[in-house]
């Protein structure tokens, strides 16, 4: 006859148990992981939520394969840790990929584990944060594995636009398993111990003969700047779990909320004189459009997104009298703050997202247009341009712009115009809105006239000048109704936060469709 | 006549001429503080000009920092004393989320 449990013989199977889950690699794995500079999965996610809020879902699940020797590498929870949790006191789904467990390789369990919370987040309607590092695919299961991967895909994408979607890059990811990040909403990663690629280093030289190291061919520098499938990085891993408890901060739990507002810290009548002579009146002048958006917003609420990547183009978030904003605007410091395809890629997707989680767009636009090139050309800058009036015209936000100084051509129609439904355009005295600027206009309108002149450079003078007169200053367009008011540049904060009270409940109707086409 | 000849006569006629001229002006001027002579005001000329001047920048100063405070210490027009109330309430029934949900 044998002994029936007790309660607490069965309390300390339970400690035991979980014990166990939680040192699931065992201590060399962890030692290793820590050698590297790097926290286990659990570490991570106390480190990232709120303190004692996370509660763990399928602690003990384990695989049922057996092929190559699977049968002996079973731990409980496999490679992946899932469960809910707050951050700012606000409820969030997270999971984290357990490196010490094989690798925190993509396996059939995890899959189903990560699936499983993604739905359970999409019902909640709480963002999903994901903390990244894994090998990828488990080779071991087969198709099994594939399988995994292609169910949380699905749900990212299905997620797509409902919750706020968040990966977190904190080790390797390789592999198909980069779609999952590549479908989220942002990508923070940190620098040095996170790649990101769909072949390394080795079968890149096998195939193309092409030798690349890994930073250089997926490392966070380069997917901040150069591919743009990074929005953050983050010099170690408290950072980036720092830098996505910022973030989340800006973000509604899901796409029926309101952004969430924080009690206002800032005057909403602050007339900041610094921006009256901020811009340059010499078109031909760079300055940083940050110093704009720092004297316009909240004080020190302004959180860039992809700051590395296009910075002729910025884009964030900021509040502006504690509501939370998306910021666009053109960057006059590189290349002259024109519109290429990167940029517009970049303003594209940052206006999608505002729209999708119910956050206002406000447009600062200072540009001379798009970038002229046969490279632009034949890589589609039409294509690529689109996206952004389809963003802007397809968004039902409240819209604001403020024209600071050059909108030419296809560029002014483009960033946030009236005529693509802004619903309140100003301008400051140096705006100049034309079809495009001076000097080209002239070297265009007056070619005939000018070519035989003897005094020809400074009959060109006269005619730039005199374009300038009609075209140089915001008036023109404030007569014709094709901006709403002229300020004075230190107004545009009251006039900003006044126009987004009258469009508090704005509401525009929708008419039904399956889904609009826009150029990818 | 030698050109040296032709142009000492000129000279002489040029310089002639502009005596003439600073003649008639001076004349003017004795004529007319002859026929306006100086009154009251005038005398303030002789009172410690060093003291008003002091007194001037003083003043100068003041008007100064008031234009300076009006500008950038104030806001430039009469503001709203509700600005950004709105803002700090939930929205109201009007409001909609994002698009799409009400077909569904």
């Amino acid at each position: 006859m044998t002994d029936s449990p007790t309660p607490e013989s069965l309390g300390r199977e339970l400690e035991e148990r979980r014990q166990q889950a939680a040192e699931a690699g065992g201590a060399d794995r962890i030692a290793a992981q820590h050698k590297k500079g790097k926290l286990t999965a659990g570490e991570r996610i106390a480190a990232f939520l709120d303190p004692g809020s996370f509660n763990e879902l399928e602690p003990y699940r384990a695989h049922r394969h057996t092929a190559f020797g699977l049968d002996e590498q079973r731990a409980p929870g496999d490679s992946v840790i899932t469960g809910f949790g707050r951050v700012h006191g606000r409820m969030l789904a997270v999971y984290a990929q357990d490196f010490t467990v094989l690798g925190g390789s993509f396996s059939e369990v995890q899959g189903q584990k990560v699936a499983r919370l993604l739905d359970l987040a999409l019902d909640s309607g709480v963002p999903v944060v994901g903390l990244m590092d894994s090998v990828g695919a488990r080779i071991q299961e087969g198709v099994y594995g594939l399988a995994a991967f292609s169910e949380l895909f699905w749900r990212n994408t299905q997620a797509s636009g409902v919750v706020p979607q968040i990966s977190v890059m904190l080790g390797p990811c390789a592999g198909g398993s980069v779609y999952s990040p590549g479908l989220t909403d942002f990508v923070i990663m940190t620098e040095g111990s996170s790649h990101m690629f769909i072949t390394g280093p080795k079968v890149i030289e096998t195939v193309t003969g092409e030798k690349v190291g890994l930073d250089e061919l997926g490392g966070a520098g380069v997917h901040n700047s150069i591919s743009g499938v990074a929005h953050f990085a983050a010099p170690d891993e408290h950072s980036a779990l720092a830098l996505t408890r910022q973030l989340l901060s800006y973000l509604p739990a899901n796409n029926a909320e309101p952004a969430p507002r924080i009690p206002p810290a800032d005057d909403p009548h602050r007339m900041d004189a610094r921006l009256d002579s901020l811009v340059p009146t010499d078109p031909g002048e760079p300055y940083d459009v940050r110093a704009a958006i720092t004297l316009i917003f909240d004080t020190d609420t302004f959180l860039e997104v992809h700051a590395q990547f296009a910075q002729n183009a910025v884009v964030g978030f900021a509040r502006l009298h504690g509501a939370v904003v998306g910021v666009v605007a053109n960057q006059p410091m590189a290349l002259a703050g024109v519109l290429d395809i990167d940029a517009s890629d970049k303003i594209a997707r940052f206006i999608r997202f505002c729209d999708a989680f119910n956050i206002p767009l406000i447009t600062l636009v200072d540009t001379p247009g798009f970038l002229p090139g046969v490279r632009e050309e034949h890589g589609g800058i039409i294509r690529h341009g689109a996206k952004i009036v389809y963003a802007y015209s397809e968004a039902t936000v409240p819209k604001l712009a403020v024209i600071l100084r050059k909108a030419y051509g296809g560029a002014y129609i483009v960033m946030s115009s009236k005529h693509i439904r802004t619903d309140v355009v100003y301008a400051w005295p140096t705006a100049e809105i034309a079809v495009m600027g001076a000097e080209g206009a002239v070297q265009i309108l007056y070619a005939d006239k000018l070519k035989d002149r003897p005094d020809r450079e400074q009959a060109e003078r006269e005619s730039v000048e005199a374009f300038r007169r009609e075209f140089g200053s915001p008036f023109a367009a404030a007569e014709s109704g094709h901006i709403d008011d002229v300020l004075h540049p230190s107004e545009t904060r009251p006039k900003l936060i006044a126009a987004l009270e009258l469009l508090r409940d704005k509401r525009v109707p929708i008419r039904p469709r399956k889904h609009g086409n826009i150029p990818l | 006549m030698t050109l040296l000849q032709q142009g000492l006569i000129i000279s002489a006629l040029g310089i002639s001429l502009t005596f003439a001229a600073l003649v008639v002006v001076i004349g003017l001027i004795l004529l007319l503080r002859a026929l306006f002579p100086a009154t009251a005001p005038s005398l303030r000329l002789a009172a410690s000009p060093v003291h008003e001047s002091a007194e001037r920048e003083r003043s100068a100063a003041i008007l100064a920092a008031v234009w300076y405070v009006r500008n950038h210490m104030q806001p430039a027009r009469p503001t709203d004393p509700a600005l950004g109330h709105r803002l700090e309430s939930p929205p109201g029934g009007y409001w909609r989320a994002a698009p799409g949900l009400d077909e569904q």
